[in-house]
């Protein structure tokens, strides 16, 4: 497996965040694939969700999926058909997670098919808060970044830099392009 | 609750082994509590996931002092920064002491017929967080000991 194989997160992630945003249609400006060698908030980065699933199998490693907060409560209101005021209700944390599972479980499966990994998902775990690091030692880290546009959403947006949803793969080891 | 708890156990006792392995001394269990949903407040958090025959998070949570103290313990040398928070060694090695209570509690459940692996350790430090490791009834137990306070919080599917 190459580190280009992760498209398929960049596939999921981009058809996720199409299903869930049905209703008021989140326009995809675009996407791509970075590599990093770490994955840290920086302290004055607006509040968000961070959702993390291990995974294991031919290859260990981790997806972690983050959402700016204000950006998660209106995607949670319209999974829900409700509204939501605090970003760490649990509907909102939930909805994240759902996410993740959606977004993860397509990546995995599609990865599986390919390269025989047998890769397996964990149960998520959720962080919330204003600012937080999230380090995976001795991994290196993969991002897929989706900046999204819509009229409904700029009461979100306009708050600051938050138009961007974040799936970040940290992958123990070195993948074959990189050995 | 017994056996509520016979695939939690194993976790929580190598987690008294590696943290004995290190030198911690004076390592005190308080009771098992079985939480519905749970959040924590504590500034370091450690998880790994489980998978296979039994899927799960299997997390560690401490308050910042605690944490310092129990990489101090590890690299007998200074693990804070100039602010006073956790250093990059200390975050690497915090994170292998979950790694081992993680595969050492595998080792254990394996030995009842479960397979299971686990998946590489995340760390997540950071103030007023709000957490949740599962959505699914965590089992916790809060440890004192000589580096200060921790919790161990183990959630498994499908073993109650």
């Amino acid at each position: 497996m190459k580190a280009s194989d992760l498209k398929v997160y960049q596939d999921a992630l981009v058809s996720a965040i199409e299903d869930m945003t049905v209703i008021y249609k989140a326009e995809i400006i675009n996407s791509g694939l970075v590599s990093k060698n770490s994955f840290t908030f920086d302290p004055d980065a607006t509040a968000g969700i961070a959702s993390i699933v291990g995974f294991s199998g031919k290859v260990k490693g981790r997806n972690l999926l983050w959402i700016p907060s204000s950006l998660a409560i209106l995607i949670t209101e319209q999974v829900v058909g409700d509204t939501v005021s605090e970003y760490h209700d649990e509907m909102v944390l939930f909805t994240v997670n759902e996410i993740n599972n959606v977004v993860s479980g397509a990546a995995i499966t599609e990865l599986n098919n390919l390269f025989q990994l047998s890769l397996r998902l964990s149960p998520p775990s959720i962080f919330a808060g204003g600012s937080f690091e999230i380090i995976t030692p001795k991994s290196k880290s993969y991002e897929v970044e989706v900046n999204i546009k819509s009229d409904y959403y700029k009461k979100a947006l306009s708050k600051g830099p938050q138009d961007h949803i974040v799936m970040n793969v940290a992958i123990e080891g070195s993948l074959d392009d990189e050995k | 609750m017994k056996n509520e708890t016979k695939f939690h156990i194993p976790f929580f006792d190598s987690a008294k082994y590696v943290l004995e392995e290190y030198d911690i001394s004076d390592i005190e269990r308080e009771d098992v509590q079985l939480n519905k949903a749970l959040t924590m407040n504590y500034e370091v958090n450690v998880v790994v996931g489980l998978t296979g025959d039994i899927r799960g998070t299997v997390g560690l949570s401490m308050p910042q002092g605690t944490a310092i103290n129990l990489a101090y313990q590890a690299l007998q040398e200074d693990a804070s920064n100039k602010e006073g928070k956790l250093n990059s060694k200390a975050k690497d090695v915090i994170g292998e002491m979950i790694r081992k209570i993680a595969l050492k509690g595998i080792d254990k459940v394996a030995v009842k017929g479960k397979d299971v692996e686990a998946s590489p350790p995340t760390l997540v430090v950071g103030e007023d967080l709000h957490i949740v490791i599962s959505q699914v009834h965590t089992v916790t137990l809060l440890i004192n000991s000589s580096a200060g306070q921790m919790q161990i919080n183990v959630c498994l599917e499908g073993v109650h």
